[in-house]
């Protein structure tokens, strides 16, 4: 695999194990080191949920003055180099790379759309004007989402009505599969339900990756009875959800297991790309409940499972030859099912590899975004 | 401009656009919020009023009011 040509403006990444204070200073102490003199403008740390984050926001945030510094936790953290949970893996992006950052916390406890949207607005106000004005040519998002409660979609509706055209880029937020909490963090705030919003402008040219390892089976389901609410599929093609989907994998209903599940989800397909929609259980009644909304009319593709390093690579070397085979650094969202299929194939060295030394930091989600709530997939975006 | 069709929206749309470039996040997130693709719907959807109403109204949260 060739190594890329890196820019003078390339990203420093780091990753670090051990108690919060060591933590924080090895990966301060690296990052610094890697960006040279150069300063910060945005850093983006991805921390295990054995962390409080406490002990990580404050004291991360305030060894990059006047950075945007946005972080969450995880369900493992990566770099180019390492790949792991327990630990906590950060990129910084330094200024000239990005002109310009803004960040801002938005708490969605009680008001999804009403906390998305100041977040939105305090965005703005930074930036000094709104989000529709800013030419996506030039600038671009990352959102890292509370994973917990399903708020994924409303989220990226009103990013959606805010800036339509503006790539938004991000994951949601692990708790290393235990399922109970999780956390996003700007600058020294914290929230255990909320989202953080870091908007910049680049000053090169960027690609936004989005890439699976699904491909079509061949079959068509229809959804004709949806609880969307609770992203669960009743009916297909007026059958019962699972039997449905058991008839067109050939299977008879009662081995439609979690296996099966995590091998066939299905893809709502757009412009020849599927944008995956995960099964996460099957219901009492006959349905199946999925991991993202999928509307009452909507119809979804029947997917089979390939090869995901290849494809990783691919859109990797895809991107980085649009940007003229010069990279400057990266960021990553990969879906923990990604990272589970990875650990039982032990394919995770070579996942790292397909990223062929790009600089760059991600973490396992719960969700990945971009223009909408995605899953099994790997969203990111490269800098030129 | 009256919108009784899926083609009159994808129309009304790319006039409010910028480019092309532009219509691409506008139609995906569209397809995302109500199952229809504008630059191809199915052939099924075009004759669904309650669904072109959903798409107008979606369309108009993202700002472009038909």
């Amino acid at each position: 695999m060739t190594a890329p040509t890196l820019t003078a403006l390339a990203a420093a990444r780091a990753h670090a194990t051990g108690p919060a204070a060591q933590v924080v200073e090895t990966l301060a102490t690296s990052l610094l080191a890697g960006l040279g003199g150069r300063g910060a403008s945005a850093v983006l740390y991805f921390a295990s949920s054995g962390y409080d984050p406490a002990d990580l926001a404050g004291p991360l945030t305030a060894r990059f003055p006047g950075a945007a510094v946005i972080g969450c936790s995880t369900a493992g953290e990566f770099t180019d180099g390492h790949t792991g949970v327990g630990g906590v893996s950060a990129v910084a992006l330094p200024e000239g790379l990005l002109v310009r950052s803004v960040a801002a916390l938005g708490d969605l406890s009680d008001d999804v759309a009403g906390g998305t949207d100041a977040a939105i607005a305090a965005v703005e106000a930074g930036l000094g004007t709104s989000l529709r004005g800013l030419d996506p040519a030039r600038h671009l998002g990352f959102v890292l989402i509370d994973g917990m409660h399903a708020v994924e979609e409303l989220v990226n509706e009103r990013i959606g009505n805010a800036a339509p055209i503006l790539d938004v880029v991000g994951g949601s937020a692990g708790d290393d599969l235990a399922f109970a909490s999780t956390w996003v963090a700007v600058g020294d705030q914290v929230s255990h339900r909320g989202l953080a919003l870091l908007v910049a402008e680049a000053g090169v040219p960027f690609r936004v990756v989005k890439t699976c390892s699904f491909t079509p089976a061949g079959t068509v389901l229809r959804i004709t009875k949806a609880d969307v609410p609770n992203r669960t599929v009743l009916e297909f093609d007026g059958k019962p959800a699972v039997q449905a989907y058991a008839e067109a994998l050939g299977l008879p209903p009662e081995q439609v297991d979690a296996a099966v599940l995590m091998a066939h989800p299905v893809g709502l397909m757009i412009d020849g790309q599927p944008w995956i929609r995960s099964p996460q259980a099957l219901t009492p009644e006959g349905g199946i409940r999925f991991y993202a909304q999928i509307l009452d009319g909507m119809e979804v593709e029947l997917m089979t499972s390939g090869d995901l390093v290849a494809q990783t690579a691919t859109a990797i070397a895809g991107a980085r030859a649009e940007l003229g085979g010069r990279t400057g650094g990266a960021v990553m969202f990969n879906c923990i099912l990604r990272r589970l299929e990875m650990d039982a194939q032990q394919t995770s060295q070579p996942f790292l590899e397909a990223f062929a030394g790009i600089p760059l930091a991600g973490f396992h989600t719960y969700g990945e975004t971009w223009l909408g709530h995605v899953n099994q997939t790997l969203t990111g975006v490269v800098f030129g | 401009m009256a919108v009784t069709s899926l083609d009159d929206a994808f129309r009304g749309l790319k006039s409010q656009v910028a480019n092309d470039l532009a219509l691409g996040p506008v139609c995906t997130r569209l397809m995302l919020r109500t199952g229809v693709n504008l630059r191809a719907p199915r052939p099924d959807q075009h004759a669904d009023k309650a669904l072109l109403g959903k798409v107008v109204a979606t369309l108009s949260e993202m700002g472009y009011t038909l």
